[in-house]
Formats: C-alpha cells, sequence, structure tokens
C-alpha cells in the first residue's frame, strides 16, 4: 500500500481506511444489540423498570417506590394476598429524582394508588452518596425516554452498570434462582448480618446527606393532586446503620416535610424482629424470608390502619 | 469538549471529513478549517476564554514578525520581553493571582501587620498552562534565531490552537509543529490505524484504568482520617496509576488524533513507571514538559556545567518550578522540591544518564537487580504523588503519618458493597492486561502499537478494548491536567 498518495475519495488508503470505520461501526451497532438482549433477559432492574413502564390502565392499591433496599423488602405478594393489590416498583440505585419520575409516569397511565410507600435508605449507611444527587438513573431514563438512536447505539454506554447483574447471573446459582414477582425481588441467598450496633440519633446532616428532600417533597405533591397517601419509612438495614430513634420519625430542621407520614423501621425493635443469621441477603438487603417478615411487621404496624 | 464525550465522537468525524474531502485542495483552507474547530473544541468548555488564545496569537505572531525586522539586540529583547510579559502575565494572573495575594496577607499577619487582600474569583481558563508554554517556543525560537518567523497568520493560529493537544498538551515545540502547517497533509494509511489504535489505548488508559483508580483514591484521600495505614499506602498507588492513566491517556489520545490529521506529535510519555531511578523517570514522564523546562530554563540557568553550588540551584530551581507550573498550591512545590532530592545525587555522582536504553532490552522479564531498581524508584515517586494530590501540606503529612503505622501490615479495607466488590476484581483483571502490556510494548511508540500481531488477534484486541471502555468505566470523566 502506496504512503503517501494525494488526497481524493477514491484514494484506495483512505476507502480501505473508511472501510474498516465501517466496519467497526457496525461491529459497534452488534455487540450493543447483544447487549440489550442479554440484559432485557438477565437484569432484574431492567425487566421490572420495563415492565412497569408498560403498564396501561392498571388499579393497583398500593405502589412501593425506592432502591434495591425496598426492592427486596416490601413482599408485594403478601400485601397482595392480604387484599392489598400492589406492585413494587423500586429497583436498584434509583433515587429520589427518578423514584418521581416513575410516579409521575405510572399516574399519568393508571388509576391512582390509595397508597405508595417510598423505602427510605438507612441515613447512616455508610457507603458512597448516590441518593442526593438530582439526576434521573440512566437506567429509568433509558427505558422512559429512550430514542431510537439511544436503542441502537447507546445500551453499553447508557446502561453499563447492568454488566454487574450479567456476571453475577453467570457465576451466582442463589443469583439465576431469584425471582420477580410483583416487583419484588425473591432471593433464597442468606448471609448473615455480622455487624455491630452503634445506634445514635438522626440529625438534619445525616438526613440530607442520604435523601433529597426536595424530590421527597415533590413526590408527596403530586400523591396530593391524585388523593393518594404518600407513607415513607427508612428501610431495615444491618446493624451498624441501624439507629436510635422513635417509629415516627421526626427530624429537626425539615420542616417541609412535617405533614409527611414517616415511619422508623430500622431502630432497635428491628433487630428483634429480623433474625441476623438467616433473613438477609447481604449488605442490609432482606432476603425473602426476611422480606415476608418484615412485610407483615409493616401491614400489621402500618399498613392496616390506611 | 471532552476526548471521553458523545459530543467529540460526533466533532471528531465532522472535522475528518472536511478535512480530508472538502478543504484539501487547498492548505490555507484546510489550515482555516482546523483552526475554526480548534476554536469550536475550546469554545464549547468557556467561548469567553477564546479570546485569551487569540490575544495571546496575535501578541507572539507580532513579536514573530518584528524580531524578523530587526537586529538591534535591545529591540529584540524588548519583544522577546514583551512575549514574556504577555503570556506568563495571563498565567500568572488566572493561576496565581489568589495564591500569591493569600500568602502576601499571611506572611504580613505572621510580621505582626495584618493586611486584608482580597481575593478574586477567578476562573482558571482550561489549557492556559500549556498554550502559553508552546507560544513562548515560538518567540523565544525565533529570537535565538533557531526558527524562521511565520508571516503565514492562519498556520500561526492554527499552530497555537490546534485542538489535539491544546489543553493538555503534549506541549509542542514551533521548531516541530509549525513547519507541519506549511506542508500539504497526505492521508497515510498506516499512520492513520496506528493513529486509531493509540485513540483507543488512551481512551482504555483514562476510562477504563484512571477513571476507576480514581474512584477508590477519592474515596481513600478525601476520608483518609478513616482508613488504617495500608489501605492509605494502597490510596496513593492508586492515584498514582489515575494520574498516569489520566495524563498519559489524554496524550494518546491527542498525538493519535494528530496522526488522523496528517501530522506527528512528539512522544509524551515513554512508559515511566519502568524507570530503573528517577532521572529515567523524569525522561519517560511529561517529556514535553521536562524538555521545555530543559531547553527554555535549565540549560541557560547554565545546566549542569558550573560548579557543585551551580548544579545544585539549577535543579532546585527547575523542579520547584515544575512543580509550581502544576498548581497555585504549597503542595505542588514539595512535590517538586522532592523531586529535586531524589534527582540531586544521581546528577553529583554522574549517574543520571546511567539508564537511558530499554528495561530489560530483548528480555521477557527483568533481573532482579532491574526489578528492585524499578520497585524503588516507583516507590519514590508514589510517595511524591502523596502531596501532589493533598488538598494542603497539613492533609499530605497526616496521610503520611497514617501509612507509617503498625497498620501498613495489615489487610487493606475499602469497606465496599457487592456490586463494587465485582467490579473491583474486573479491574484487578484490567489492570494486570494494562501492565502486561505496557510491559511486552515498553519499547514501541506507544502501548497498543500492534501493527504486526495477526488480524484475528487484532480485532479481538480492538472489540475487547472497545467492550471494556464502553463497560467498565469510571464515574469520574475529567481529565486532572485540564486544571494545571
Amino acid at each position: 500500500m502506496g504512503k503517501t498518495k494525494n488526497l481524493f475519495i477514491s484514494s484506495f488508503d483512505m476507502k480501505t481506511f473508511l472501510v474498516k470505520i465501517f466496519i467497526i461501526g457496525m461491529a459497534y451497532i452488534f455487540i450493543n444489540q447483544i447487549y440489550l438482549v442479554l440484559i432485557n433477559n438477565y437484569s432484574w432492574n431492567l425487566k421490572k423498570i420495563v415492565e412497569a413502564n408498560s403498564f396501561r390502565g392498571k388499579s393497583f392499591e398500593l405502589i412501593v417506590l425506592g432502591n434495591s433496599l425496598a426492592m427486596d423488602g416490601i413482599d408485594t405478594e403478601y400485601l397482595t394476598r392480604k387484599g392489598m393489590n400492589s406492585y413494587n416498583m423500586a429497583a436498584g440505585g434509583l433515587n429520589h429524582a427518578t423514584n418521581y419520575k416513575q410516579l409521575k409516569y405510572y399516574l399519568g397511565n393508571n388509576s391512582p394508588p390509595k397508597i405508595v410507600i417510598l423505602g427510605l435508605t438507612s441515613c447512616r449507611k455508610a457507603s458512597w452518596d448516590l441518593y442526593p444527587d438530582p439526576s434521573i438513573r440512566r437506567l429509568v431514563e433509558f427505558v422512559y425516554d429512550g430514542t431510537l438512536f439511544d436503542r441502537i447505539l447507546m445500551p453499553m454506554p447508557k446502561l453499563n452498570m447492568e454488566v454487574v447483574k450479567l456476571i453475577k447471573y453467570v457465576f451466582s446459582s442463589e443469583h439465576r434462582n431469584a425471582r420477580i414477582i410483583l416487583g419484588q425481588l425473591k432471593s433464597t441467598k442468606t448471609k448473615a448480618d455480622l455487624t455491630s450496633e452503634s445506634h445514635t440519633k438522626l440529625s438534619y446532616v445525616d438526613y440530607n446527606s442520604r435523601h433529597n428532600p426536595e424530590y421527597i417533597f415533590r413526590i408527596d405533591s403530586l400523591c396530593k393532586v391524585y388523593k393518594t397517601k404518600l407513607i415513607c419509612i427508612e428501610m431495615p438495614g444491618f446493624k451498624e446503620t441501624q439507629n436510635a430513634d422513635p417509629f415516627l420519625l421526626t427530624i429537626n430542621g425539615m420542616n417541609h416535610l412535617d405533614t409527611i407520614d414517616r415511619f422508623n423501621f430500622n431502630n432497635s425493635t428491628i433487630s428483634g424482629l429480623i433474625e441476623s443469621e438467616y433473613d438477609w441477603l447481604g449488605d442490609g438487603h432482606l432476603n425473602e424470608r426476611g422480606a415476608q417478615k418484615f412485610t407483615e411487621y409493616l401491614y400489621t404496624k402500618l399498613l392496616m390502619n390506611y | 469538549m471532552l476526548f471521553n464525550s458523545i459530543e467529540f465522537a460526533i466533532f471528531l468525524p465532522v472535522v475528518f471529513i472536511l478535512y480530508w474531502f472538502v478543504t484539501n485542495r487547498n492548505l490555507k483552507v484546510q489550515n482555516i478549517l482546523l483552526v475554526l474547530a480548534s476554536y469550536v473544541f475550546y469554545g464549547w468548555w468557556d467561548w469567553r476564554f477564546l479570546s485569551l488564545i487569540i490575544f495571546s496569537s496575535i501578541i507572539d505572531f507580532i513579536v514573530g514578525l518584528g524580531l524578523s525586522k530587526t537586529d538591534q539586540p535591545q529591540k529584540r529583547k524588548a519583544l522577546l520581553y514583551l512575549s514574556i510579559f504577555v503570556n506568563l502575565g495571563f498565567l500568572g494572573f488566572f493561576k496565581y493571582f489568589n495564591f500569591f495575594a493569600e500568602n502576601f496577607a499571611q506572611a504580613f499577619t505572621l510580621l505582626g501587620n495584618p493586611i486584608s487582600l482580597r481575593s478574586l474569583n477567578i476562573v482558571l481558563p482550561v489549557g492556559i498552562s500549556f498554550y502559553t508554554f508552546q507560544t513562548l517556543s515560538y518567540s523565544i525560537d525565533v529570537y535565538r534565531r533557531k526558527l524562521e518567523p511565520t508571516k503565514d497568520i492562519v498556520a500561526f493560529f492554527a499552530f497555537v490552537s490546534f485542538f489535539p493537544q491544546l489543553v493538555a498538551g503534549p506541549i509542542e515545540r514551533a521548531t516541530n509543529l509549525l513547519p507541519q502547517f506549511f506542508r500539504k497533509r497526505t492521508f497515510e494509511y498506516d499512520k492513520a490505524v496506528d493513529g486509531m489504535r493509540q485513540i483507543l489505548w488512551g481512551l482504555f488508559k483514562k476510562t477504563v484504568i484512571a477513571d476507576n483508580c480514581a474512584e477508590y483514591a477519592n474515596l481513600i484521600f478525601n476520608n483518609s482520617n478513616d482508613y488504617s495505614g495500608s489501605t492509605l499506602f494502597l490510596g496513593a498507588i492508586f492515584f498514582a496509576f489515575q494520574i498516569y492513566g489520566d495524563f498519559s491517556g489524554y496524550s494518546d489520545i491527542a498525538i493519535g488524533t494528530a496522526r488522523l490529521f496528517g501530522f506527528n506529535l512528539m512522544q509524551n510519555f515513554a512508559f515511566p513507571y519502568f524507570s530503573r531511578d528517577i532521572a529515567e523517570f523524569w525522561r519517560r514522564w511529561h517529556i514535553s514538559l521536562s524538555t521545555w523546562f530543559r531547553d527554555y530554563l535549565y540549560i541557560p540557568l547554565g545546566g549542569s556545567r558550573g560548579g557543585t553550588w551551580m548544579k545544585v540551584r539549577n535543579i532546585f530551581i527547575i523542579f520547584i518550578i515544575s512543580g509550581f507550573w502544576h498548581g497555585a498550591n504549597w503542595t505542588f512545590v514539595v512535590w517538586g522540591l522532592l523531586n529535586a532530592i531524589y534527582f540531586l545525587p544521581l546528577l553529583l555522582l554522574k549517574q543520571n544518564r546511567k539508564n537511558m536504553g530499554t528495561v530489560a532490552a530483548g528480555k521477557i522479564l527483568p533481573s532482579l537487580r532491574e526489578f528492585l531498581s524499578m520497585s524503588m524508584t516507583f516507590l519514590l515517586t508514589v510517595f511524591a504523588w502523596i502531596f501532589f494530590r493533598a488538598e494542603s501540606l497539613t492533609h499530605a503529612f497526616s496521610y503520611i503519618s497514617g501509612i507509617f503505622s503498625w497498620a501498613l501490615f495489615t489487610v487493606p479495607n475499602l469497606n465496599i458493597n457487592n456490586n463494587e466488590k465485582i467490579l473491583g476484581l474486573v479491574f484487578i483483571l484490567h489492570f494486570i492486561i494494562f501492565i502486561v502490556l505496557e510491559w511486552v510494548q515498553r519499547h514501541r511508540y506507544h502501548g497498543f502499537a500492534i501493527g504486526e500481531v495477526r488480524i484475528q488477534i487484532r480485532w479481538l484486541a480492538y472489540l475487547f478494548f472497545i467492550m471494556s471502555i464502553l463497560l467498565f468505566n469510571g464515574q469520574n470523566k475529567e481529565f486532572i491536567y485540564f486544571q494545571f
């Protein structure tokens, strides 16, 4: 091949180069489509977000919002058996801004539920502060607002976090055996809680560092428009994340949230209810057994009164 | 515009097509396209600061013309000083004003005469440290009569603002880059394909290696009081690879992009972590800046000629200024100082040019001696990087005292969740591939120069790296050197 040809479209060098770039472009699209098919089948997150997005004319009495703690921990099948037709819309890594978007879309296309439960992560959870961020999570954005351009070219760049689910699916039989029922992820995996308690009271600062009160307030305003009751609950977590606050959560300095019902399911009472050896699937997430126990408690203590 | 953004993925093919298919018959028009494309590239970040680049280009162009018209030493010197004053003036104001204002105020307070100097809310224009040094090299070379001043204003503006290397180098010498704007460029298949490989390698280093290291390094450095000595040590190593992947990745993308347009930029990194001593490290790390300081500061100061005192003085000046170039903070000055201390014994014992070739050339593995030399050099640089990364000197010293405790001999603990552990294992796999490839390719121009490898393996490698970049990139998108 000549190295210093003149420049025009018929130049052999340029043609060969462009053909190879075209092949790489096609390969890029191909691997993106393969990836989309794989995560459509093996990512719980994507599966259930797609399912929730497809609802039209549904009339659930109770909808659950939140992140993976709520997705694993609230047994909507149990609640439905108890006469509360429920669906769990929570998914891994979702923040309140994304929950708000999901709810708005759901209310626009379906009958308003009687109750919306927003599962809050422990304010003492030692993890990277992802939840106060007001940006919509890419997974939900992709499913709800994705264009044709996104679907063809962007599955890998936009949904790259789902690759972890694929890896888990390949290497973990417990992950493969988990199933989604009415939006709840039911897993029989067990991992004991080996952390220790260090009960302290929550403060305004703790609360703000873990949550985005502005979006909780927006979710509440939206619920009020549709005459739906919003109940915020702090989800149970490993002992190290539990607090010493009362069941009714009142956070000084958060006046604009005073009208919202907020309940604390992450204090010492929960230590008595959840068995640290059998009821967790890891990192403060309840397994199938723990979720059923917790939901039963949630129902008797709270929901049956609404 | 960031190299690792969707905007650049659209911008690059558009400019490429216009460059080779629309403007290719006229060199001047092609250069005008490069100037416009470069201004769009830079203006995407903040168009207001384009005025600085334009002003700096005009001044140095006029200085060049002025130098060509006079032989009077005083006039020539005045013109050179004008260029230095304008370029370093911009740099001094935007980068160092607040630093000096605060330090003057503190010094007066310590002397018992408290004064109040207002610090200004100054935004640092991206790339100012790079393009001011590049334009200065033109004025100095013309002054020294090493380069004929150009009368082609378009070519000169294109040289100052050439988008692949505008914001983070390599800092090109006018003697190398400027003449390339006067010659008709031809599309060379081999060069373009290797340029694409270098871009891919640069993106891998930036998005997979540096950005993932950044997440761990930020976590550890930002919460250094919560971590044990061994974790702090690991954090410093993460930062060492973050800064290497980030900056050398940028340089690879810049050099590869320039090659797509028929330009040759200088090599900026030559596998520096395989250096056997600090002198070799500085011949392999940020080569364009090191050689800039060597040619325009160190040698004019006397270099390594003269007595011992002169040598010591010059080494300290060059390293401290180099540190200060990186940022207006005492941490960078100490980083430079430390490197001077590392370098000095080699210079005084005349050992600084001992390791000139590739380590373990022609061998698969290094000898034990080479391995130990490389490890020691790497540890010295890691120690110095702590000052580079720390927020303040107090932070750096507390970080170092945290490392040197009994907890240094415990297992590091990052307190990460299950998903992060899985991603961590994938990262380790990528890191091993990265190190092995760098080692195997250490005698080459870049780590992914695989033109001689079998086609099937080459295409599998492309696929692997594209998928890794798309699926396992870290969250940190900005390039560290943008802030310098």
